[in-house]
């Protein structure tokens, strides 16, 4: 009976996990013909470029900074989210789907008693450390994030790259979006992974340094960026070793636009909006009441 | 319903079109539908500014495909005559066809006048040709732009089946970013509508039209992902007409 | 492929003994006489498959069919000082405007009038063509086309591509030896000629509230200034309900003598003007 209050179906976000009551009309919508097919709203995509490398004693982890929709809507956003303080993930596909899978920032509070796994790995890490005062493992965070994905059969967009070194060594998997894994040395994901690998390919080899191993991410990063419309502007890289994560956010930056801008000499009236650029048609003031309340101390 | 531009991404589409007989598919014994799908959707951004004696044109060199980019260092423009230079956006082959009309129906204006077909009349072809094929079209978002016969800056933009008008203000946008490059041309050179409440627009000059256009594209190549690399520049003038190549950011 | 070619209706009139007319014409214009057809794709059912790719429809926001510029209030009415045609200009591609500055009053001859709405293309091109058709009448018979006839032959061109997903909406206005004169002819081939007590058409996505002040305003006798002044205040109110409509507004005036274009000005401004006659008989 409990269960039953808890469950308070006008609000049925309270119940936890995903919110389906206006699936049924949007697939109506999506079928129509009519105009509100070409207004639905459209989810960001994080069309991507994210790769890790396994070097000597730690993984290195990178990706780019685009977030594209209908146009670019972030020119520098950050793909690489904080799972444990020994774990970070990269993420790929559309952006809300990567964020609230793998972030501690969990809008989307999911009640604790579901036994199966909905929850946000990181904040659930969190709590299991609190439970086992252990630090956490790569291959947890691996498990629980596959088991979330293909419990929603590919419908929650992330295609992830799962770095971090544990009490076992260093690991590396990607996670796709329908819940299978691999474990390999250097992986890349999103739409830039083909251009991405072909830079592994080229360069990697076994025992890289940490140096080597930096150069080397970044390196495949840029062939996203240059190659591959849905990956641009800057590179951030993330070293994690044993006792230390060093994030590098904006490592590089290849696509400054400031130089470009400088070399043009465009005149003075072109892109200078003086006031009054927009008219004012009507002005209206509303003066809004003060209400003070004033508190008596009454005495006991 | 079915589509058209046909490539990845934001413009996956399913052009329904069904050619041919019907084949088997032998192991499901179900009809084989046949598909063909004749556009593809390259991008291609072009600007274009009329001036009192000038003329002024800018496309990018971006040739993209989904998220491919298959050429850095495409010709968008067609140098029609000494005074008149067509660019287009949208499926590259088509714009390709329809450059090669063009000029074979140029040259042979050219043999039959004895003098070079004026930018006006050029306009009226393109739009012709366009029409032409409105059962089937070109899938070209075209600008023209060069000197009227009075030598005053003249440019139009059309769709793709042929509707066309000079600009009455002087300046088009065509293609991918046009929607993002139009409203600062609006602001900078428009006369009507809310910008109009404004002062006098000034009168740029043709260097200075050339900068407006280069920073312009700048800006476009910062949010729309198929603009980019670089930008050929074309500035008309009753001399003649000058070509530019402006580098832009490749990622 | 085979490339199925569909005739040329109403480019070259053969049946006026003229075939060598057309070789001429043909061969003047750079090019042989079979190219002057119109391709089609080689699908089984071509008009069917054009209607639904290629004709100005409902559209989606990213470029998911090709956008012919549409959307669009014209309207025009007869009085006793002769015709009042008045547009918008704006075109539209979907929620983007293509243009503020669109010329929507087609002119065929110094007589003859077409307005435009629907695929811009198709009136643009439609129209030149219609133009074409009413000066070889003009050479043939010496005399001046019917606006009657005028728009028969309009109707007839669309009538023969009926189905392939042309669209226009045009009104065709003269003065001619019956007076002056109004048709609208659209691409189902519909041909109506306006005449009785409300002697007017509006066309459109800002028809239907051009027409609300047709209604409630028109009269025959009015004078041409106040003709002129309805036909401004009519699109006024279209652009200011209907978002597909807006830019300058156009007025023409059709007299014995020929058309005058008489106003041009930006509907922007108009809304200051009628938006503080609205006050003022709010608040007298």
């Amino acid at each position: 009976m409990v269960e039953e209050n808890r469950a308070d179906k006008s609000f049925p976000h309270v119940d936890g996990g995903f919110n389906f009551e206006n699936f049924k009309r949007n697939v109506s919508f999506m079928n129509s013909d009519s105009g509100i097919k070409g207004t639905m709203p459209k989810a960001w995509k994080t069309g991507t470029t994210i790769v890790g490398v396994v070097f000597d004693g730690g993984v290195a982890l990178a990706a780019d900074t685009r977030a594209t929709g209908n146009v670019i809507v972030d020119k520098n956003c950050e793909k690489i989210h904080y799972i444990a303080p020994n774990i970070y993930c990269c993420g790929a596909g559309t952006a809300a789907d990567t964020e609230m899978t793998v972030s501690s920032i969990s809008i989307l509070q999911e009640p604790l008693r579901d036994t199966h796994d909905t929850g946000q790995i990181s904040s659930q890490l969190e709590l299991l450390r609190l439970n086992t005062a252990k630090s956490s493992r790569v291959v947890t965070a691996m498990t629980m994030l596959k088991r979330h994905l293909f419990n929603y059969q590919g419908h929650v967009s992330a295609a992830l790259v799962l770095g971090g070194v544990d009490a076992t060594g260093p690991h590396l998997y990607t996670v796709y979006p329908h819940g299978s894994t691999d474990k390999l040395p250097y992986v890349t994901m999103g739409s830039g992974s083909l251009a991405a690998m072909s830079v592994f390919e080229t360069s990697y080899k076994d025992n890289l340094t940490e140096q080597e191993a930096i150069d080397l991410v970044a390196e495949a990063i840029k062939a996203g960026i240059f190659n591959d419309l849905g990956s641009g502007s800057n590179v951030d890289v993330c070293i994690i070793t044993k006792d230390k994560v060093d994030m590098k956010r904006n490592f590089i930056t290849p696509n400054d636009q400031g130089p470009l801008r400088a070399s043009i000499s465009k005149p003075a009236t072109f892109g200078y909006f003086p006031p009054g650029t927009t008219k004012v048609v009507s002005t209206d003031i509303e003066t809004f009441a003060t209400v003070t309340t004033d508190v008596e101390m009454l005495e006991a | 319903m079915a589509s058209i531009a046909s490539s990845e991404g934001d413009r996956t589409l399913d052009p329904a079109m069904q050619v041919g007989g019907a084949g088997v598919d032998v192991a499901s014994s179900t009809p084989l539908q046949h598909r063909f799908s004749p556009y593809s959707w390259n991008g291609g951004t072009v600007l274009a500014v009329a001036g009192k004696d000038y003329c002024v044109v800018a496309t990018d060199k971006r040739l993209a495909e989904g998220y491919s980019i298959l050429s850095r260092k495409i010709d968008r423009a067609l140098q029609l005559t000494d005074k008149t230079v067509i660019a287009c956006g949208g499926s590259h082959n088509d714009v390709e066809a329809l450059y090669n009309h063009l000029k074979l129906r140029a040259v042979m204006y050219k043999y039959n006048h004895e003098e070079d077909l004026s930018t006006i009349g050029a306009a009226q072809l393109l739009s012709n040709t366009l029409y032409y094929k409105r059962f089937f079209p070109y899938y070209a978002l075209a600008v023209i732009a060069g000197l009227d016969d009075d030598g005053v800056g003249y440019v139009a933009g059309y769709d793709a089946v042929g509707s066309y008008l000079r600009s009455r203000d002087g300046y088009t946008a065509n293609g991918s970013a046009a929607a993002i490059a139009m409203p600062i041309l609006d602001n900078a050179l428009g006369k009507v509508g809310v910008s109009s409440g404004l002062d006098e627009k000034p009168e740029y000059s043709i260097a200075d039209t050339i900068e407006m256009l280069k920073d312009i594209f700048v800006t476009v190549g910062e949010r729309d992902i198929l603009c980019g690399d670089a930008v050929d520049i074309y500035a008309i003038t009753a001399t003649g007409t000058e070509h530019e190549v402006f580098e832009l950011k490749a990622d | 492929m085979d490339l199925l070619q569909a005739p040329p209706r109403g480019l070259f009139r053969e049946s006026h003994g003229a075939s060598a007319t057309r070789m001429d014409m043909a061969s003047a214009a750079g090019m042989g006489h079979d190219q002057m057809k119109f391709e089609l794709p080689g699908v089984q059912h071509p008009a069917e498959f054009v209607s639904q790719n290629f004709s100005p429809g409902t559209y989606e926001d990213n470029g998911k069919r090709l956008k012919f510029s549409k959307g669009t209030t014209t309207l025009a009415f007869i009085f006793k000082g002769g015709v009042i045609v008045s547009v918008d200009s704006r075109a539209s591609q979907g929620s983007y405007i293509g243009s503020q500055t669109v010329k929507k009053v087609i002119e065929i001859n110094p007589y003859l009038l077409g307005t435009m709405a629907g695929g811009a293309a198709d009136c643009l091109f439609w129209e030149r063509n219609l133009g074409m058709q009413c000066r070889m009448f003009e050479l043939r018979n010496k005399e001046r086309i019917s606006v009657a006839a005028a728009s028969k032959l309009l109707a007839n061109t669309m009538n023969y591509y009926k189905g392939m997903g042309l669209s226009m909406g045009t009104m065709i206005t003269g003065w001619d030896k019956r007076g002056p004169q109004l048709f609208y002819v659209d691409n189902d081939g519909t041909r109506l000629k306006a005449d009785g007590d409300k002697p007017f058409f509006c066309v459109g996505s800002g028809g239907t509230y051009a027409y609300g002040v047709l209604d409630s305003s028109y009269s025959f006798d009015l004078s041409d200034e106040e003709a002129i002044e309805l036909g401004k205040r009519a699109i006024y109110h279209a652009t200011y309900r209907d978002a597909y409509s807006g830019g300058v507004n156009n007025v023409y005036l059709v007299k014995e003598t020929g058309w005058t274009h008489v106003f041009s000005g930006d509907t922007y401004h108009h809304h200051d003007k009628y938006s503080a006659e609205r006050e003022a008989a709010a608040n007298p």
